[in-house]
């Protein structure tokens, strides 16, 4: 959990109870990390949108997690055990990336873009979709890669590269992507 | 005991003009009962004197209001709907009609500064126990308050009674809106508030602050009601309009933080503010900001809870 984050639910344990209760003066701000929750969201749709190889449409639909982010939260708060296809969504920390290639998304998060590298030369030729949000990602070797245009939240990919590996993007998530 | 000062130094006024002791016995009479605390009694004898001819004096109608004024403060209590209080003021006014001379105008003016007054806290007592129905209430008696201390006082300044009323009703719409955020116009009429404190203290730090954080928390219940049956459209689409809410959010707490750059709630707040704006180096300076602070003592470790 980010300093943030605690700092926030701090604040909120300690001041709510003085504020519309006993009418004291200001709102508490709400405990959220809205990029973290967008993150989620667009992840748990790449899921959804992508058509996945034969060998990995049975048992858990497992999305690993490289770093320390506030987007596992959000994704086990409000994705996992939801279904993809008849797959049961599943949210996992990566520890060890030799574990890597069980994934069916991997996602290496800001703070960890150092080892993207290595997550892509791991997955090269497997049916995982490799997500980061780092500059150079796509030309690194990420599917798709998360931008911030104007604060907004979009994402590049390489359709081809995803191709290679066995992954077919869906139609709607090529339509939304921004040219990289 | 000090409104029967008035009484006194008016009926100590009226004995030394014979002419007028005379003219208006009914009138007198009533004083004479308000002094002695009978209020019910010095009523029914003012009603007679404005049948009569007494009612072309202004003393006659600046007793009909005191005795009204009496009745609303030591009977009625400070009833919020009495009649006697309009009665009061109705009077007044009659009397300060008729006083061409101004003799009564300090009499007339201290009572109407008071009944106005009553009006101002009656609005603010009614916002307290705020239903969005009691709006047009709470406006006519702050516009009476406004309308009475005008005739009382025309040089009197309403800026600070402006702010505290407009803080006090953003905080009532503030308040019913967190307590079901469905209601979008509820927070809308908050901001609107806040906005009116600004336009008469632009740096008043709560408007600031709270208009701040009813921006951003806005775009959070907009992120809370994603799921996963939001598709990538209707998810871009709530990005967009959350991205401009934090926008809307941050000037109002860069405000706040310049009037209290050391204050722990404007320092977390900015810090997800610019985090929601995806603005980490901002972020981040606001966090190693808060850091910094509490290391060298100028904020507490932990909230205090005020």
């Amino acid at each position: 959990m980010s300093l943030l984050r605690t700092l926030i639910t701090i604040l909120t344990i300690c001041v709510s109870a003085s504020l519309f209760g006993q009418g004291g003066e200001s709102p508490r701000l709400e405990d959220a990390d809205p990029n973290a929750a967008f993150k989620a969201s667009f992840l748990f749709l790449f899921s959804t949108n992508v058509d996945w190889p034969d060998s990995r449409k049975s048992g858990e639909f497992k999305i690993g997690i490289v770093g320390n982010t506030p987007v596992f939260d959000e994704l086990v708060y409000s994705f996992a055990s939801k279904l993809v296809g008849s797959q049961v969504l599943t949210v996992t920390e990566i520890n060890s990336l030799d574990e890597v290639t069980d994934f069916h998304i991997v996602f290496v998060s800001r703070r960890s873009s150092d080892k993207l590298k290595e997550v892509v030369q791991r997955c090269a030729g497997k049916p995982v979709l490799v997500v980061a949000e780092a500059p150079e990602a796509l030309a690194t070797g990420a599917e798709i890669n998360f931008v911030i245009i104007d604060s907004l939240i979009r994402y590049e990919l390489d359709p081809e590269k995803a191709a290679n590996a066995g992954l077919l993007l869906g139609s709607k998530i090529i339509q939304y992507a921004v040219k990289p | 005991m000090k409104g029967y000062l008035f009484v006194i130094s008016l009926l100590v006024t009226l004995f030394t003009n014979p002419l007028q002791a005379q003219d208006i016995p009914l009138t007198q009479k009533a004083a004479g009962l308000c002094q002695s605390g009978d209020l019910i009694g010095a009523r029914e004898v003012i009603d007679k004197a404005i049948t009569t001819a007494e009612q072309d004096h202004p003393y006659c109608w600046y007793v009909k209001g005191y005795i009204h004024k009496e009745i609303y403060k030591l009977i009625e209590k400070q009833d919020i709907y009495s009649e006697n209080r309009d009665e009061a003021v109705s009077a007044i006014r009659k009397s300060i009609e008729l006083d061409k001379e101004s003799e009564y105008a300090n009499f007339n003016n201290k009572a109407l500064e008071y009944l106005s007054k009553s009006y101002y806290n009656d609005a603010l007592t009614l916002i307290k126990s705020f239903e969005t129905s009691d709006e047009a209430v709470i406006f006519a008696y702050y516009d009476t308050f406004k309308e009475l201390m005008g005739l009382a006082d025309p040089f009197f300044t309403y800026a600070t009674f402006d702010k505290d009323f407009n803080s006090a009703l953003a905080v009532a719409y503030e308040t019913q809106y967190y307590k079901d955020n469905n209601d979008k116009t509820l927070i809308n009429k908050a901001i609107a508030y806040y906005n009116n404190v600004l336009t008469i203290d632009p740096l008043d730090y709560t408007a600031n602050f709270n208009t701040a954080i009813d921006y951003y928390n806005q775009g959070v219940y907009k992120v809370k009601r994603i799921d996963y049956n939001t598709d990538i459209v209707e998810l871009m689409m709530i990005q967009d309009e959350c991205v401009k809410l934090f926008k809307q959010s941050l000037p109002y707490m860069l405000k706040a933080y310049d009037q209290t750059p050391e204050r722990r709630e404007t320092l977390i707040a900015l810090m997800a503010i610019y985090r929601a704006l995806n603005d980490y180096d901002r972020s981040e300076f606001f966090e190693e900001t808060l850091e910094r602070l509490i290391r060298e003592g100028k904020i507490p470790p932990h909230s205090s809870g005020k």
